[in-house]
C-alpha cells in the first residue's frame, strides 16, 4: 500500500513569534512538523507495518524544511518530497501538491493529512486537494481501518459516532486522538540521515493571494471587583457598566 | 568554526528531550521519594535505543558520536539524573565487553544489557580503594580451570539488582597496578557471590548503589575479560570518557535548576512585583546562565576531541571539574531564589540540590580532576 502524507512545517508555538513587515520573522524560530500531521505520519506508518508498502511525505515550503521532514523519516517514513515554494495560501498549495502527486506518485492508495495546521488554522488543503485529484475525502477522522480496497473511517459526529466507508484512493484528514505519535528511535534517526529528501521544483500557478500577518489587538485586562461585600460590589459593577455605556 | 549541532545531533536532542520531558519528568519526584529504580522508563529508554547509543551498529548500537551522546545525557539528566546514570552505565559496560571480551562474552552479555533485560555493574571501588584505585584488596587465585575470588566492593552502581558484574581483582600482588589486576565477569547465581542492599542516598535516589561480597566464588577461566593483568589499564581506560558523561549529567541538573528558577522568578511576587524584576534575582540568573553555557562549551569541546580521535584527557577532566562545580552552585542559587518553598519537596529544586552534590564526587573526585589537569599541564 502506498500512502502519501501531507506535511506542513510550522513554528514551534513555544517560541515567541516576531513580525517583520507583516511576515513572521525566521530569526530564532524553531520549526516543527505540524502536530496534526504527526498523527497522520504515525497512522501511515501503522498502515505500512500492518499491510506493507511505503510512506512518502509531501510538503510545500522552504528548502530548509528537509531538516524538519527528517523527523518524519526518523519516525519510519521512507521518502520525503519538498515542493519548493513560498506560497502560503491553501489554494495554490493544493494546486502544487496535486501537480506533484500526479507527476511522481499518481498510483498512490491513500493520502493522509492532519485536518488542520496550528499556524493558520485554515483546514483547507486536504479538501481542496481531493477536488483537484477527484477522489473522496473524509475529514476529522479519529480511527482508520484499512481492509483491502475499503477504508472504514470513524469520526465524531454531533452526539454520535459516524463511520464512513470509502474506497481507495482517498484522502483522509485525521484528528487528535487517533494515535500517539511514536518517538523516533536512535536507530531510525541514524537511518534518516541516509534517506533523501527530494526537492521538487514546479512552476507555481500564478499566486493572486497576498498573505500577511498581524497580531490580534491586545485585550484590556479585566477588572476583578472585590466581592466580600455583595451590596458594595453590585454598586461598583453597575457603575462600571454605566461608564462603559452598556447600561 | 561551527558551534551548531548537525542534523542528527539536533534530532537526537529533540527526541531525548521530548522523551525526558513527557515520560521521565512526571515520575521523577515520586521515584525520588520511594527510592525505587525507574524500571518503566529504563525499558522505554532501551526501546528508543538510548542505551548503548554510542556503540557500533554491528553490536546493536547506533554508532552515535560523543557529542550526540553528551547531548542525550544532558537532556535525560534534566528530567532524572538517576535514569541518565543508569543508561550511561550500560554504555560503559558494553563498550568494555565489546572491546575486551571473547566471543562467548560478547554473545552472552551484550544484547541483554542493551535491551534492558539484564542489569550489569562495574565493580572496582572498595572500602580502602576509592581514588586510590591501585589499592584494591579483592583477590583472585587460580585453581585448575577456575579462578577463586574473595573480597568485597562498595558504592557499586546497580550492585543490588545486577545480573552480572565486571569485577576487578588482584591476580598478582607483586605487580600491583602494573600488570597485577584482572577483570572477571561474575554472574549473580555463582555460589559465594552476595549482593548487598541498596544504600539510602542523599540524591539521585533511584540509583541502586550497594556492596558486593565474594566468598570463594568460582569463576571459569573463559570469564576473564581481556588478558590477565590488564585490569588496571582497563579500569582507567573508561575514566576519560566517563568524565565527559558525568559532566553532561551535571549540566542537565544545572540547566533544570536555571529553568525552574526562570519560571519561578517570573511567577513569585514580592513587594508587588515578580522577583525577576529585582536585580538581586537577575544577577543570580545571569551568572547561572553564563556558567552553564561555559560548561556546555567545555563538554562539547571534550566530546568533539574524542570524536576526532585526539587526546582529550585534560579537556574531559576540565569539563567534569567545572560543570559539577557550577551545577552545585546553580542548584544552591536555585533554592535561594525559591526561598522557603525551595526547601520543601513540593519544588523540583529541592531534589536538584541533592542530586547535584555527587557529581563532584563520583567518576573521580574534583580533587582528582585537578590532579589530572595539573599533571598534564606540568608534564615536560
Amino acid at each position: 500500500m502506498k500512502v502519501l502524507v501531507l506535511v506542513k512545517e510550522t513554528f514551534d508555538t513555544e517560541v515567541k513569534i516576531v513580525l517583520e513587515n507583516e511576515i513572521i520573522s525566521e530569526k530564532d524560530v524553531k520549526y516543527i512538523i505540524n502536530p496534526y500531521d504527526e498523527f497522520a505520519i504515525e497512522e501511515a506508518i501503522k498502515i505500512k507495518e500492518k499491510l506493507g508498502g511505503e510512506v512518502i511525505l509531501y510538503s510545500v515550503g522552504r528548502e530548509e524544511a528537509s531538516a524538519t521532514l527528517k523527523t518524519g523519516l526518523a519516525m519510519g517514513a521512507d521518502q520525503a518530497n519538498i515542493i519548493k515554494s513560498n506560497v502560503k495560501n491553501s489554494m495554490t498549495v493544493s494546486q502544487l501538491l496535486s501537480e506533484a502527486i500526479n507527476k511522481h506518485d499518481n498510483e498512490f492508495d491513500l493520502i493522509l493529512a492532519g485536518w488542520v495546521s496550528i499556524d493558520d488554522n485554515n483546514a483547507q488543503v486536504p479538501g481542496r486537494l481531493s477536488q483537484l485529484l477527484n477522489i473522496p475525502f473524509v475529514n476529522v477522522v479519529t480511527k482508520v481501518d484499512v481492509t483491502g480496497e475499503i477504508v472504514l473511517c470513524e469520526r465524531e459526529g454531533e452526539g454520535c459516532q459516524e463511520i464512513v466507508e470509502v474506497r481507495i484512493p482517498a484522502i483522509i484528514a485525521v484528528q487528535r486522538g487517533i494515535n500517539e505519535p511514536r518517538y523516533p528511535t536512535m536507530k531510525n534517526i541514524m537511518q534518516a540521515k541516509r534517506k533523501n529528501v527530494n526537492l521538487l521544483e514546479l512552476t507555481a500557478p500564478i499566486d493572486k493571494v497576498k498573505v500577511s500577518y498581524q497580531f490580534p489587538e491586545q485585550k484590556n485586562k479585566g477588572e476583578i471587583i472585590d466581592g466580600s461585600n455583595p451590596e458594595q460590589a453590585a454598586k461598583v459593577l453597575v457603575d462600571r457598566l454605566k461608564e462603559s455605556k452598556i447600561l | 568554526m561551527d558551534f551548531s549541532l548537525n542534523e542528527s545531533q539536533q534530532m537526537i536532542k529533540d527526541m531525548v528531550r521530548d522523551f525526558a520531558r513527557n515520560e521521565v519528568a512526571p515520575l521523577t519526584s515520586d521515584l525520588d521519594k520511594t527510592g525505587d529504580f525507574p524500571w518503566a522508563n529504563y525499558r522505554k529508554a532501551a526501546e528508543l535505543g538510548i542505551m548503548g547509543m554510542s556503540l557500533p551498529e554491528e553490536i546493536g548500537g547506533v554508532g552515535a558520536d560523543m557529542v550526540s551522546y553528551a547531548i542525550a545525557i544532558e537532556e535525560l539528566a534534566w528530567a532524572s539524573a538517576s535514569l541518565a546514570d543508569s543508561c550511561m552505565l550500560v554504555d560503559m559496560l558494553v563498550h568494555l565487553l565489546n572491546k575486551h571480551g571473547n566471543d562467548m562474552i560478547k554473545d552472552k552479555y551484550i544484547e541483554p544489557l542493551i535491551s534492558g533485560d539484564s542489569m550489569g555493574c562495574f565493580a572496582v571501588t572498595e572500602p580502602e580503594a576509592g581514588s586510590d584505585l591501585a589499592n584494591i584488596q579483592t583477590v583472585a587465585v587460580k585453581a585448575g580451570s577456575h579462578w577463586v575470588l574473595n573480597g568485597s566492593k562498595i558504592f557499586i552502581n546497580n550492585a543490588p539488582i545486577a545480573d552480572m558484574a565486571i569485577v576487578f581483582a588482584v591476580t598478582d600482588k607483586e605487580k600491583g597496578s602494573s600488570g597485577g589486576m584482572t577483570a572477571f565477569i561474575v554472574e549473580k547465581d555463582m555460589p559465594g557471590f552476595i549482593r548487598g542492599k541498596a544504600e539510602d542516598l542523599m540524591g539521585q535516589r533511584s540509583l541502586k548503589i550497594g556492596q558486593l561480597f565474594f566468598e570463594d566464588v568460582k569463576v571459569p577461566e573463559e570469564n576473564i575479560l581481556g588478558n590477565i593483568g590488564e585490569g588496571f589499564k582497563m579500569a582507567m581506560s573508561v575514566l576519560d570518557s566517563g568524565r565527559i558523561e558525568i559532566a553532561a549529567l551535571a549540566l542537565g541538573i544545572a540547566q533544570a535548576a536555571l529553568d525552574e528558577s526562570l519560571k519561578y522568578s517570573k511567577e513569585r511576587k514580592q513587594f508587588g512585583r515578580p522577583i525577576a524584576k529585582f536585580q538581586a534575582t537577575q544577577w543570580k540568573l545571569a551568572n547561572m546562565a553564563t556558567e552553564i553555557d561555559a560548561a556546555r562549551l567545555l563538554i562539547h569541546r571534550a566530546a568533539y576531541l574524542k570524536d576526532q580521535g585526539k587526546n582529550y584527557s585534560k579537556e574531559a577532566a576540565m569539563a567534569k571539574l567545572f560543570t559539577s562545580d557550577i551545577a552545585v552552585k546553580a542548584v544552591n542559587e536555585a533554592v535561594q531564589i525559591h526561598g522557603g518553598y525551595g526547601y520543601t519537596k513540593e519544588y523540583v529544586v529541592e531534589r536538584l540540590y541533592r542530586d547535584a552534590k555527587v557529581t563532584q564526587i563520583y567518576e573521580g573526585t574534583n580533587e582528582i580532576q585537578r590532579l589530572v589537569i595539573s599533571r598534564i599541564l606540568l608534564k615536560d
